[in-house]
């Protein structure tokens, strides 16, 4: 189980939580920007009943970004409580890339070394939706993710000893092959989110159904109307109302995916950035002549 | 028939309408020992 926000340590019932998960032999994730660790009284108390794993989500590598970022001023607080989570519970690090960072990812993995954390996770700043409109503001444009990457990429690599992994949010298909190609080689990619595996469900604070995190304003079924225990959950996911849901989502973002031989593994990227970009002026599919090809090129 | 919120969502999305037959498997993370790496 994952715990994701807004910032779950904010949320009341957590160590609760977290003591029903040990009693019952539940692992939980908890994803945090890791300021309520910098906090004594709740530092003592969380390390009473801590969750499984912590992933951290870093905001900022300086004080007047944070102030930029999340417009608050606590960063002394907030680098406390990183250092601790990742030096006395071991916590993962990971940065979401948006504009914020276009040119200071660097700044901000060093910061992460800094603190102690032996790799880093990148992910790609999504669409978000106000009003039922879609809203890319925060998200960096492709074609300038995928050059700033690449620029970036020797740095975050050497800062971290190699121990930098991304979520592939893009098509594979966005990036130069041979870059795709030394990033798995060197296991530094995660790609297709639960989404699209089908391997996940979500539910918001009330109990509700979400398909994705960011599509908080959006449940498709409700506790206690639609679903109120684990069968009638289950029940509820193969109604032919949800699955039709869930197959839209899992469409090819462009026909040519179907001729992709790395569909399977690159899953088309982010589906709600479609709600932005046409797939049928970004996607090219990769087939094995094309394959060898490039990567004959590279070599 | 009305719409729901959701449905609008999805009309949002210029994805096609066609469906792979199998799921995405995607690309997991494989930790690397610390000694060795």
């Amino acid at each position: 189980m994952l715990l994701i926000g807004g910032e779950p340590t904010l949320w009341a019932p957590l160590l609760r939580f977290n003591e029903f998960c040990v009693k019952e032999g539940l692992e939980s994730i908890l994803i945090t920007n890791g300021s309520s660790f910098g906090n004594e009284r709740f530092w003592e108390r969380y390390r009473q009943c801590p969750n499984t794993k912590i992933a951290l989500s870093l905001k900022a590598s300086t004080a007047s970004q944070l102030r930029e970022v999340a417009g608050v001023s606590n960063f002394r607080l907030i680098k406390r409580g990183i250092v601790r989570a990742i030096t006395e519970i071991g916590a993962q690090v990971s940065i979401t890339y948006n504009t914020f960072y276009i040119d200071n990812l660097v700044d901000m993995v060093q910061f992460a070394v800094d603190c102690g954390a032996a790799s880093v996770k990148i992910d790609f700043c999504s669409v978000v939706f106000n009003h039922d409109r879609p809203d890319s503001t925060y998200m960096v444009p492709p074609d300038k993710l995928v050059k700033n990457i690449l620029r970036d990429y020797p740095k975050l690599e050497s800062l971290t000893n190699g121990h930098i992994v991304f979520e592939m949010m893009l098509p594979f298909c966005l990036w130069p092959l041979e870059f795709i190609q030394e990033l798995k080689q060197k296991n530094q990619l995660l790609s297709v989110c639960h989404l699209l595996k089908r391997q996940g469900i979500i539910f918001d604070e009330e109990g509700n159904l979400i398909m994705c995190n960011a599509l908080f304003d959006y449940p498709i079924a409700r506790y206690r109307e639609d679903f109120d225990d684990g069968q009638s959950l289950l029940a509820c996911l193969n109604t032919p109302k949800i699955r039709k849901f869930y197959d839209r989502m899992g469409c090819y973002p462009s026909v040519k995916c179907k001729d992709c031989d790395w569909y399977s593994e690159c899953g088309g990227g982010c589906p709600l950035r479609w709600s932005v970009y046409k797939p049928e002026e970004l996607i090219r599919p990769i087939k094995k002549a094309t394959r060898r090809k490039e990567v004959k090129d590279y070599a | 028939m009305r719409r729901t919120r959701i449905e609008n969502f999805l009309r949002l999305l210029n994805l096609s309408d066609a469906r792979p037959e199998q799921l995405p498997k995607g690309l997991q993370y494989v930790p690397k020992c610390k000694i060795c790496h």
